[in-house]
């Protein structure tokens, strides 16, 4: 039960959005997430968006862990 | 989605595992003097998860069983099912009998077993349970049943209890005084204090819950780390993630120092999420807690604020702790400790299957028990 998800934001309402989770589409509450935007993703638990995904961040996590594998 | 299925990717995640394997062959790197160093590093390396999420992908992906003989994945009292005392079971039955009463759970909680039946069979006999995906639906199952009370069953670690923060929230702002919840919260960094402090367990890593940290931050897990020169990395759900948790940590020790590394770093900041934060602390303070099978840990739950307490289902309705009864042969407390494996409880596979579960650590798809009977059977 403490599983959270990441789904891409679609449609922002008033503290509540509907995420795209691939194969459903579900309407979470978003009052957590500062500076919502249209095509974010988020992390959904429970019915709310705990966190936006840092898709900078994301990028350069996964740089490192390239470097890591190159680096034989 | 191209980052997110990117952490996905297997050769990426064979290539790091294979790498992870050579690191003993390569000599230590002691030259770095800032980091600081660990005093006694044993030969063989107990890593422990402490989230259900990781016990589940690690068993899924099978990488409990790729790992070199030294290196031996534990897993903690991460799942909020598994960890959910008997007698707290034994107490939502008790409501669902009142007249007028209607549970609100998570599906998870259905099968877990109490002292005489789950809250499954009750609800086959008749009783008024009913499932919700999240405690927010709770509000309108108090409105369209007036004359009831719902009872939501409040149970799990940092991520849920926004959530439920939220929901009371909304149930004082609607003037809702037909919902109460039966409170069980835990928390994490003083149950892993515990744990490292228990010496029979002998834990030398962890893995920490990354989405607990994305709610309290990175700063406790590093309190931690620095006080008891425990290497710790906060991590992903995905294999690339998990293998590289494994990679960090293994690299930890073949060069012997300890600290903790934020992996997860595109959920997890070093703050955590102030919002969430601070509807815990309207709602909320710390309390101790009873742990399936272990007993009560001070510091490691939390409780409603003394303002709140119509919204308790314990006092509300008078109850009080009852005497529960488990199996006698139940290691479901070892297990849940990283003491023992599931194999080793007698009751596994014998009496205790996922469709007739004993323990709660058979029931939930995060459970150790259940993913050892899913993926090594
Ligand atoms: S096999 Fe069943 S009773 Fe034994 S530890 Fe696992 S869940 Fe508990």
């Amino acid at each position: 039960m403490c599983i959270a998800i990441p789904g891409k934001v679609l449609e922002i309402y008033q503290g509540e959005a509907l995420v795209d989770f691939g194969k459903v589409q579900k309407q979470v509450n978003t009052i957590l997430i500062e500076d919502l935007e249209i095509n974010d993703y988020i992390l959904v638990h429970a019915g709310y968006g705990v966190t936006k995904i840092d898709e900078i961040e994301a990028l350069n996590t996964l740089e490192v862990f390239k470097m890591l594998c190159d680096d034989f | 989605m191209a980052y997110i299925n990117d952490f996905k990717d297997p050769i990426l995640a064979q290539r790091l595992l294979i790498k992870t394997l050579k690191l003993e062959n390569r000599p230590p790197n002691t030259q770095n003097t800032t980091t600081p160093k660990l005093e006694n590093c044993p030969q063989t390396f107990n890593i422990m998860e402490v989230c259900g999420t990781h016990t589940m992908s690690i068993y899924k992906h099978g990488i409990d069983k790729l790992l070199p003989s030294y290196i031996n994945l534990l897993s903690g009292p991460g799942c909020p099912v598994c960890v959910t005392d008997t007698a707290y079971i034994d107490m939502a039955a008790e409501l669902a009998l009142q007249d007028n009463v209607i549970i609100a759970t998570f599906g998870d909680m259905l099968r877990v077993p109490g002292s005489t039946c789950s809250l499954s069979d009750m609800r086959a006999q008749g009783m008024h349970i009913q499932t919700v995906y999240s405690p927010l639906e709770c509000i309108a199952l108090a409105k369209d049943y007036p004359d009831h009370e719902i009872v939501f069953l409040a149970v799990g670690f940092e991520t849920t209890t926004p959530v439920i923060a939220l929901t009371l929230k909304s149930a004082i702002k609607e003037s809702l005084h037909n919902l109460s919840m039966l409170f069980s919260l835990k928390t994490m960094p003083h149950a892993m204090e515990n744990l490292i402090l228990d010496k029979s367990v002998n834990i030398n890593a962890f893995i920490c819950p990354g989405h607990v940290a994305a709610i309290i931050g990175t700063r406790p897990f590093e309190v931690l780390s620095e006080t008891y020169q425990v290497p710790m990395v906060i991590a992903g759900f995905e294999r690339l993630d998990l293998i590289s948790a494994i990679y960090t940590l293994i690299q930890m020790k073949h060069d012997k120092y300890y600290g903790c590394q934020n992996l997860y770093k595109r959920v997890v900041k070093p703050e955590g999420s102030l919002k969430a934060l601070s509807l815990i602390a309207e709602a909320f303070e710390p309390a101790s807690s009873s742990w399936r099978g272990i007993g009560t840990l001070p510091q490691t739950g939390l409780t409603l604020k003394p303002s709140l307490s119509h919204f308790n289902a314990a006092l509300k309705f008078n109850l009080t702790l009852p005497h529960a009864k488990v199996h006698p042969d139940c290691m479901c407390g070892d297990v849940l400790r990283g003491l023992k494996k599931p194999i080793e409880c007698l009751l596994y596979q014998k009496l205790c299957t996922p469709s007739h579960p004993i323990g709660a650590c058979m029931v939930s798809s995060e459970g150790t028990c259940m993913n050892y009977y899913k993926y090594n059977s």
